[in-house]
């Protein structure tokens, strides 16, 4: 898994902020939903998730606040904002397009 | 609340300043780590093994503690030079108040100009009156690091005494341009009968302010 990991980084921001686009939600949630997603094949560091909040966060592309839960400890949730949604639209053009090029140069030329 | 979990956060924070947004970092991930423990163990994981799935899951956090420490050294060189703007600002508006009757005595006695002595006067005084109102309108207001109760008392503090402060200044701005009005004024018409009454109005002026800033409040 290195070397994909390798690959994966460059996108966290993106991926929380894909998972932040329909509701709120805090750190172990979102991790274990890229778990579920990717059937275990890959999952954040704690360090790499909690780095990345706190990177979007300067950028204003998401917000944090304090749940209020009756039981247990209290959780830090995040939202996303309007600049981060707009973000979240470019980065994922942007790799779509980059995934067409990385596949035609990638192909093998047929003989 | 896993103990070992805690233990094992707790050593991780060693030597970290216990800064609220360090603490908060803290938190949040003990609340997370929690939840995956709770998770694995209802996932069939023995404890042991749930343990150290977790902790290996952390990965290096001490570049992340850093640099959160690296933001609060940022913050309080910030205002060191809000203090240093503060203070030019406030030696100006004093050294315009004492030279105002210097300008009384140069356009009177050098350029013997008799009116523009006074007029300069009053516009030295308005200059270095509006440079204290300025300074203490725009001191930075304590911002609040995030929305806990202990940020929200710390900001309530910071905005009542940011009141009082105002209040302070005006004050200080008001008694001293009272007495310059009351000597140029009695100097002026002769009217040293009459004139000491701009104490008594200078009182009540200062209620008003006083009873503005209450109402506000």
């Amino acid at each position: 898994m290195s070397i994909t990991s390798d690959l994966l980084r460059g996108h966290t921001d993106t991926i929380i902020l894909t998972h932040l686009l329909h509701r709120d939600s805090y750190g172990y949630e979102i991790n274990k939903s890229i778990q579920e997603k990717t059937a275990n094949r890959y999952e954040l560091k704690e360090a790499t998730l909690y780095s990345a909040f706190r990177r979007l966060e300067e950028a204003g592309m998401i917000a944090s606040y304090w749940g209020d839960e009756t039981t247990g400890a209290r959780r830090r949730y995040y939202s996303v904002t309007a600049l981060g949604r707009q973000v979240y639209k470019k980065n994922k053009l942007d790799w779509e397009e980059t995934k067409e090029i990385i596949d035609q140069l990638l192909k093998e030329e047929e003989q | 609340m896993n103990e070992r979990i805690k233990t094992h956060v707790n050593s991780l924070f060693q030597g970290a300043p216990q800064t609220r947004k360090v603490l908060d970092l803290k938190e949040e991930l003990l609340a997370n780590l929690n939840s995956k423990y709770d998770d694995l163990i209802a996932g069939g994981f023995t404890p042991d093994d749930a343990y150290s799935t977790v902790i290996a899951g952390i990965g290096d956090i001490s570049e992340l503690v850093r640099q959160i420490q690296n933001e609060s050294a940022f913050n309080s060189h910030y205002s060191t030079e809000d203090k240093k703007k503060s203070a030019v600002l406030t030696a100006i508006a004093v050294g315009l108040f004492i030279l105002s009757p210097g300008a009384v005595i140069f356009f009177d006695s050098v350029l013997h100009l008799y009116n523009a002595g006074p007029i300069m006067m009053f516009v030295f005084i308005a200059v270095a009156t509006g440079l204290l109102i300025y300074n203490g309108m725009t001191r930075p207001k304590y911002v609040k690091e995030d929305e806990t109760i202990v940020e929200e008392f710390k900001q309530w503090k910071s905005e009542s005494s940011e009141k009082k402060r105002l209040m302070k200044s005006i004050s200080a701005v008001l008694w001293p341009l009272i007495v310059v009005i009351y000597l140029a004024f009695s100097f002026m018409f002769a009217a040293w009968a009459y004139s000491w009454i701009i104490f008594i109005i200078g009182v009540f002026i200062e209620g008003v302010i006083k009873l503005v800033f209450e109402l506000k409040g």
